[in-house]
């Protein structure tokens, strides 16, 4: 069998799988390709060390209808493996290949190696509680996450083979309409690097305006907990932190009145200065954090927004 | 009046779950198994769809030889009948797998105009049996979805996909899975719970879905499963005057750059 | 635990599981604080059938029994004491009062609406300074015509002031005293009955108590509920039947104290050791698990029997005698293992010891549980 290939409909996220694909590449002894749907990014592909980009022309821009496509290409390609970029659309996808072509697939994949002549991967199970380690037999395919890798730079003079494969992607009886880009109020949480979650120790939405006010004190973004969002609906659902939701990797993450259950950890331990105000000493979320202060919110984040606007 | 069949998993509460300081090994010798969450989402989806259309809804799982206990649970949440598959394959099994074998069963039992998953399971959250699901059968699948319309055979569901939302119209029958957020799953009634062991429920042996020993043969291989440990400071300013307990932290954060 | 619950009852106990943590934990702390009747959390009881679940279908119950009933008082007890309250005075004393002595046409026209949770109910025993029918303000119900008119004072009446209808006790009878009571079924909205204050309690706040005044109160001689003199036998098969969610109520309570102390006392370190780790708190646990186990089983024991119709009169007192003992004791050693945390006004802990005490010493007036044992020992 032959091939490392990459597809994300995503050119950034397929730019960052290079970087594991590269290694894949040292370790298997093959070749790696970009399937992609955008063919101005073919040169910068090769650039960031593909050896081959396939650009995938259909008639249906609708990334999800090109499932077919790309598990034909992948079978006449005999590719071993697929990374696929594991945004929503990507892990729809990359299911739909897998069961076409009747392999194996690993999602949300946080590390890729090669192992045993297989693939080997690890994820988080139960919520973020654990990690298994799974060993999949070749041709295997995995979707990783977005921004869990940097994306592999440019190296000037590189050489690769283009190509273009005309497919018909018309799905029948499916059409899509409305796509509205999701309005954020304020950035994004997920890219922000500083955060500050809050959960059911505020009493009512009113109140919130104190972790805003310490949000400005420290240039943070505001996040929360499912509850907040889609309980009490204090906040959009964009802005709800955990397994299901937002990941935030941001310098400072602080959590404020956040009991921390680990589906609402496993959204912010990639934090690097995590920080917990909680009332209960035996919360949780304590135990996921640098620094904690055990009191009422109410009381200590007004006095911390004074104090650091002091600084 | 439209068929629906809602498939669910009967998982471990992952809050039971302990993870021995040691080895970092799992002790689930206390944990109880449950619905998995997103499922009770599809599940109550099912119900509010036939609540104001009519039409029935179906569940149908597979699971290991404990997922009986499931039957009369799934059942006072609304569903009418329940099909399921309780064999040892399941132990090892993969999406491939348990994408396969649902689809046997699906093919074997019934015919449905629309089919609801949760967007993954609360254990593994690998997201694939929908999609694997609809690919098998070769229907549309529409994942993600946070509403859903029927209007005849046309189904019209709301996908949010992080930085976008879109309308997906198809003919049914499809596959969708639910995102949580498209309801708030009931607690049963007593009522419901009562009335539950009155419905029926009917086993689907593995034996008799006819699959090949390869479509059972999962695809990847668990080798380890370690609890995840958190290496933080932990330190914890706990005095009773707040004041002080927030000087120190400022203090804290200065030192770590952040103020 | 090893005491074999049907598929059915575990399933009412998941329910009810959920239910507690849905819609009772986020307002428990702040209704403990305000001593505010949590009627949005009795609405959500009615809609899940919790209200009428043990009655028969035939008035609007679930007919999932007496255990199942206890069940669901011991999950909601282990979040709030108050609400199993509430539960308690509704279905166990007042419903059940109307449903065992109550004519055809009684239970026909009160039990639906006490099921649907469209009325909630009380039961009105206590009187001012002393027990029912003896002292300077007890309720005397004169007959005149086809009516009785009540006269007097009610106090300490569980879910006063938000009932909608009472099951009030008065003398019939006044020379008989306690012998002369009679049991009127009492809407709330009859004239001549007011509140006077409602009463503000140390526990099981949220359960709300009033102190309720007759002045020429009509009630039909139709809602006189059973025979004219029959009071002190309802009372006590009530206050029986009572016992056993009460028991529910302890036990639940108890129970989740105590997995509060061993959360606490595996993450609090003294001398580098948790203090679990010491065998005098060991000793409290163990103690403390051992009797809340026994009670539980006793209090299974005994609605089953009243489920199935057996006589539970000894068993109830059985579980109200013991249940009462190892209640407070198990909150005492809690408090004692958490020290000045669990001491600290904001912590669980503290509110389930004023609740556990709530809890025990509910009035017993007409069934003494030792008097009852002894009798049917002697008998």
């Amino acid at each position: 069998m032959s091939g490392i290939w990459i597809y994300s409909e995503d050119s950034m996220i397929a730019k960052e799988l290079l970087t594991v694909g590269l290694a894949l590449k040292v370790s298997m002894g093959k070749s790696v390709g970009v399937i992609t749907l955008a063919s101005e990014e073919q040169d910068a592909f090769i650039a960031a060390g593909a050896d081959k980009v396939c650009i995938l022309k259909g008639q249906n821009p609708w990334p999800e209808s090109y499932a077919g496509a790309v598990a034909d290409f992948l079978s006449k390609e005999q590719a071993s493996v697929l990374l696929v970029g594991g945004t929503l659309r990507g892990k729809d996808l990359a299911a739909k290949v897998a069961a076409i072509l009747k392999t194996g697939l690993v999602t949300d994949a946080l590390t890729v190696g090669y192992v045993n002549n297989g693939i080997e991967t690890t994820r988080l199970i139960y919520g973020g509680l654990a990690i298994r380690t799974e060993a999949v037999s070749l041709p295997a395919f995995v979707t990783v996450p977005p921004r869990t890798y940097t994306e592999a730079p440019a190296m000037a003079g590189r050489q690769g083979e283009i190509f273009t494969v005309e497919v018909d992607n018309t799905a029948s009886g499916v059409s899509v309409s409305n796509v509205c880009p999701i309005i954020r109020e304020g950035a994004d949480i997920s890219t922000a690097s500083r955060v500050i979650g809050v959960g059911r120790g505020f009493s009512k939405k009113e109140d919130l305006a104190m972790a805003e006010k310490l949000a400005q004190a420290i240039g943070a973004e505001i996040g929360c907990t499912r509850g907040i969002a889609e309980d009490s609906h204090w906040l959009p659902s964009e802005r709800y932190i955990g397994i299901s939701g937002q990941k935030v990797k941001a310098e400072l993450y602080l959590a404020a009145g956040i009991s921390g259950q680990v589906q609402h950890v496993v959204g912010v331990r990639d934090s690097k200065i995590i920080v917990a105000i909680d009332t209960n000493e035996k919360a949780p979320i304590f135990a996921a954090a640098d620094y904690g202060i055990v009191g009422d919110l109410y009381e200590v984040l007004p006095l911390l927004a004074e104090a650091i606007e002091k600084k | 009046m439209p068929r629906i069949l809602v498939c669910y998993k009967w998982v471990l509460d992952e809050q039971d779950i302990k993870i021995n300081p040691g080895d970092l090994s799992l002790d689930s010798s206390k944990a109880k198994y449950k619905i998995s969450d997103y499922d009770k989402n599809a599940i109550e989806e099912a119900m509010l769809l036939v609540e104001s259309k009519e039409g029935s809804v179906d569940a149908l799982t597979f699971g290991s030889d404990k997922v009986k206990q499931s039957l009369k649970d799934v059942l006072s949440r609304g569903p009418g009948k329940v099909d399921w598959i309780g064999d040892t394959a399941f132990e090892q099994a993969d999406a491939f797998v348990t994408a396969n074998v649902l689809a046997a069963a699906i093919r074997k039992n019934g015919s449905y105009d629309l089919i609801l998953c949760g967007e993954g399971s609360s254990d593994s959250y690998s997201q694939q049996v929908a999609p694997r699901l609809a690919a098998i059968l070769s229907i549309p699948a529409i994942t993600f979805v946070q509403k859903i319309s029927i209007d005849g055979s046309r189904i019209i569901a709301t996908r949010k996909l992080g930085d976008c939302t879109e309308v997906v119209e198809v003919a049914g029958p499809a596959v969708l899975s639910v995102l949580p957020e498209i309801n708030k799953p009931r607690i049963p009634s007593l009522k419901q719970v009562m009335a539950a062991a009155k419905k029926p429920s009917q086993e689907v042996k593995l034996a008799d879905l006819q699959l090949g020993a390869e479509e059972l043969q999962p695809k990847t291989i668990t080798l380890s499963v370690k609890g995840y440990v958190m290496n933080r400071k932990n330190i914890l300013y706990k005095e009773a005057n707040q004041a002080d307990n927030v000087a120190k932290l400022v203090a804290s954060l200065a030192q770590e750059g952040m103020c | 635990m090893s005491y074999a619950l049907t598929e059915e009852q575990q399933l009412i106990q998941q329910s009810a599981r959920e239910f507690t943590r849905e819609y009772i934990e986020p307002i428990a702390t702040e209704m403990d604080r305000t001593g505010i009747h949590p009627s949005a959390v009795v609405q959500q009881m009615a809609e899940h059938d919790f209200l009428g679940l043990y009655l028969p279908e035939e008035f609007g119950g679930t007919e999932a029994g007496y255990l199942s009933y206890v069940l669901i008082i011991e999950e909601i007890s282990r979040m709030s004491g108050a609400v199993a309250s509430i539960l308690i005075n509704h279905a166990s004393l007042a419903a059940y009062t109307m449903y065992r002595f109550g004519s055809a046409v009684q239970k026909q026209e009160c039990l639906p609406a006490l099921c649907s949770g469209e009325k909630l109910a009380a039961f009105a025993l206590t009187e001012p300074g002393a027990a029912p029918g003896v002292g300077s303000h007890k309720v005397i119900a004169t007959k005149e015509g086809d009516h009785y008119v009540l006269n007097g004072h009610k106090c300490y009446v569980a879910n006063g002031g938000v009932a909608d209808i009472y099951v009030v006790f008065a003398l019939t009878n006044p020379e008989a005293g306690a012998k002369g009571m009679s049991a009127f079924i009492v809407d709330a909205k009859a004239a001549g009955l007011s509140i006077q204050r409602t009463i503000g309690k140390m526990g099981l706040r949220g359960c709300q108590s009033a102190e309720l005044i007759f002045e020429n109160v009509m009630v039909p001689q139709s809602n006189l509920l059973g025979a004219a003199g029959a009071g002190m036998k309802i009372v006590k098969e009530a206050q029986l039947v009572a016992s056993v969610a009460e028991g529910a109520q302890v036990v639940g309570i108890a129970q989740a104290a105590m997995e509060d102390a061993v959360k606490y006392g595996k993450q609090r370190v003294q001398f580098g050791r948790p203090i679990a780790a010491f065998p005098a708190i060991q000793t409290m646990l163990a103690e403390m698990a051992t009797h809340i186990h026994i009670a539980r089983l006793a209090v299974y024991d005994a609605a089953s029997l009243i489920e199935k119709g057996e006589d539970f009169m000894k068993e109830a007192a059985m579980v109200k005698l013991f249940t009462g003992r190892i209640g407070q004791s198990a909150l005492i050693d809690v408090i004692q293992i958490e020290g000045g945390y669990g001491y600290s006004q904001e912590m669980i802990a503290s509110r389930f010891y004023r609740d556990i005490k709530g809890a025990v010493i509910t009035e017993s007036s007409a069934a003494f549980p030792e008097k009852v044992i002894a009798d049917d020992l002697l008998a």
